[in-house]
């Protein structure tokens, strides 16, 4: 009895001073993420006004249905379907339902070129750095300093390096008169570029991580007689495979939320001529997000945006998930045993534990 | 291990040479890589005069100037030739916005997120690191998902069109307190158990043992901070947009001036001028703490 009481007094104690560390961080964690989470998913099955709360009502699955699959809604008059010749309520297309699937589509595709190649490079100019070139902490400071800059800024010189005008920089040093972000392929590899301004994190992530690889590994393959080729690929990737899947994962969810970049270069644009329902070719799901949360509707569509932005988040929640499996330990009878002689080292060191 | 050291020194001379050709290459690509920064900075350095009438070239035919500077924060010169209407944008206020913001949401988050750390890595508490992994498991949840019902909360917190609306939806955030933790983690425990047995409160032992040890993870997490809300646009575009000019934050204002600027060259050099000044504070934060703050990004690929 009187050990379990003195057990109970001590967590009580315990849990008191925790609480009042953790207290401010729960408590902004509950009104900044759990409630809105939340009250989000319970927002998408209305139709919610928030200018006028009596405009609110249950509407299911609508706002779902109207952006996955409503390709052709009814033209309205003061609310009334207009009628075309045969009786028949005249529709048009969907330009919601173009602008997700298309921006969803644009987003994937710049995803795929993206993603390798912001991997790629810093990989590349780490593995050069590790060479310990003179001058290094200079060409580290340089290559990742652009990335803690706002895109807007960074963008401003791409705006005008890129300028459609033949006056434009680029179109000057070279004499042509290419319109660099008025042409889609052009626009997105400007965009491509001013992204890859962000690398700096994954650059210093990898660099960190060839450091770290145990220089004997690297002479046991000299010793076995490993080709540079064979030793990249057995002794330097198996050693930097946890900083790879890092940068791998925080640059693909990076990007499926890619916003600034567009906004600030093309402002979404060209536009699509041939398909006036598609969105601007340079529209990504964020993009047509923030246009509909700026836009002069907005207080009235929130259960619909709302329901963009769940779909799309479980999109990239499914994306991310899949780092679970790429992180997972395989943990064979060898590495068990490790364990269990690291566990014996460190008991013996600190008995206390 | 002879064998080894034989083989080694019979390389020597080309690592040397390796060494050099990697010291040129970084040489080029860096300086092709910080480019654009440097047409900013020479850009925002040219008068109106020189942009409007010679855009080709990269430098001035009329030598460097600030009267791009000056003509953000007092305005163009009303009568003269080179006024391109940007007598009235109010780039103090957004400075101070952004500014203020900043540093409110940078220290607020610091307290929030060290004590938070601090309770994770050293107390000792029933369900602490079930609570822990719960709260990690936010971390996966996508930004998007919170967008619109994070909008209609600030507006039921009172805070529409507010400063405190970009201050305070970031203080939840979870990521902080996992980097923090990883730094907290390699103070030795037996120090914090030693000053506890000298009696030592927690909240003593938090503020005199581990936080002057974890000073530069305090850099690191307060930069990247710093960053979070002065390098917004979409939270802040969304919450402030729509209000008047003057409750803008300077990314909004540099990119409504990058908006109307687009198709004048005169005031090119403004714009540019413009995004220097939203480059300035990160850079000089950098320039104080790099090497905490390579450290510190380092860590974030780091297994814990």
């Amino acid at each position: 009895m009187k050990h379990g009481k003195e057990k109970a007094v001590y967590y009580g104690k315990s849990y008191l001073t925790a609480l009042l560390f953790l207290l401010p961080l729960l408590a902004m964690f509950l009104l900044f993420f759990l409630i809105p989470f939340i009250s989000g998913i319970n927002m998408s099955f209305y139709h919610y006004n928030l200018a006028d709360p009596s405009d609110t009502y249950f509407v299911g699955f609508e706002n779902y249905k109207y952006f996955l699959f409503t390709k052709e809604i009814p033209v309205m008059i003061d609310g009334e379907p207009v009628l075309g010749a045969d009786g028949e309520p005249l529709m048009v297309a969907n330009n919601s339902f173009y602008s997700f699937w298309y921006s969803l589509l644009y987003t994937f595709l710049f995803a795929l070129v993206i993603v390798p190649v912001s991997i790629f490079l810093p990989l590349l100019l780490a593995s050069f750095l590790k060479k310990k070139p003179w001058g290094y902490r200079l060409w580290r400071s340089l290559i990742f300093i652009p990335s803690i800059f706002a895109v807007s800024a960074t963008g401003t010189a791409f705006v005008y390096l890129f300028s459609n005008s033949e006056d434009g920089f680029i179109n000057a040093l070279f004499n042509t008169h290419v319109e660099w972000l008025n042409t889609p392929l052009t626009a997105w590899f400007v965009i491509l570029l001013l992204c890859l301004y962000g690398i700096g994190a994954n650059f210093i992530i990898l660099s960190a991580g060839l450091e770290n690889v145990p220089k004997s590994l690297y002479e046991s393959s000299l010793i076995d007689g490993c080709n540079s080729w064979q030793k990249f690929l057995y002794v330097t990737l198996p050693g930097i495979k946890y900083q790879l899947s890092v940068c791998l994962f925080t640059t693909l969810i990076g990007y499926m939320n890619l916003y600034g970049q567009n906004r600030v270069l093309t402002m979404g644009g060209p536009s699509d001529f041939a398909h006036p329902e598609r969105p601007g070719v340079t529209h990504t799901v964020i993009y047509v997000i923030q246009d509909y949360l700026t836009g002069s509707g907005k207080f009235s569509l929130m259960g619909r945006i709302s329901a963009v932005c769940i779909v799309f988040g479980l999109f990239v929640a499914a994306l991310s998930s899949i780092r679970l499996f790429v992180d997972r330990d395989k943990k064979g009878g060898n590495k068990h045993a490790k364990e269990y002689r690291e566990y014996f080292a460190k008991k013996e060191t600190h008995p206390a534990q | 291990m002879p064998k080894n050291t034989v083989s080694i020194s019979r390389k020597k001379k080309p690592i040397r040479l390796n060494k050099l050709a990697v010291t040129i290459f970084f040489a080029i690509f860096c300086f092709l890589w910080i480019f654009p920064v440097l047409y900013l900075v020479n850009g925002s350095l040219k008068s109106s005069l020189d942009w409007a009438t010679n855009p080709r070239s990269f430098f001035p035919d009329f030598g460097y100037t600030f009267e791009n500077f000056k003509i953000l924060f007092v305005g163009g010169d009303q009568n003269g030739a080179y006024d391109y209407g940007l007598d009235a944008q109010p780039i103090t206020a957004w400075i101070l916005n952004s500014l203020i913001a900043s540093l409110i949401h940078t220290v607020l988050y610091l307290v929030i997120a060290c004590l938070a750390a601090y309770a994770f890595t050293f107390l000792k508490f029933k369900g602490r690191d079930a609570l822990f992994a719960l709260l990690l498991v936010s971390m996966a949840i996508p930004g998007v998902m919170l967008t619109t019902p994070q909008f209609e909360n600030v507006l039921k917190l009172g805070l529409s069109l507010n400063i405190w609306a970009i201050i305070l939806p970031g203080l939840g955030g979870i990521s902080g307190v996992y980097l923090i933790r990883q730094f907290f983690k390699g103070v030795p425990n037996s120090l914090v158990e030693s000053a506890k047995i000298d009696g030592a409160s927690n909240f003593r032992v938090f503020c005199q043992v581990v936080l002057p040890l974890a000073k530069s993870v305090l850099f690191v997490q307060g930069l990247f901070s710093f960053m979070s809300v002065w390098n917004d646009y979409a939270w802040a575009q969304i919450v402030l947009g729509y209000g008047d000019k003057k409750l803008w934050t300077l990314q909004l204002g540099l990119t409504y001036l990058v908006d109307v600027n687009k198709g004048q060259l005169g005031s090119t050099g403004v714009t540019m001028a413009a995004s220097i000044i939203s480059m300035l504070p990160v850079f000089i934060v950098y320039l104080f703490a790099e090497r905490n703050i390579v450290e510190g990004v380092a860590l974030t690929g780091v297994k814990n």
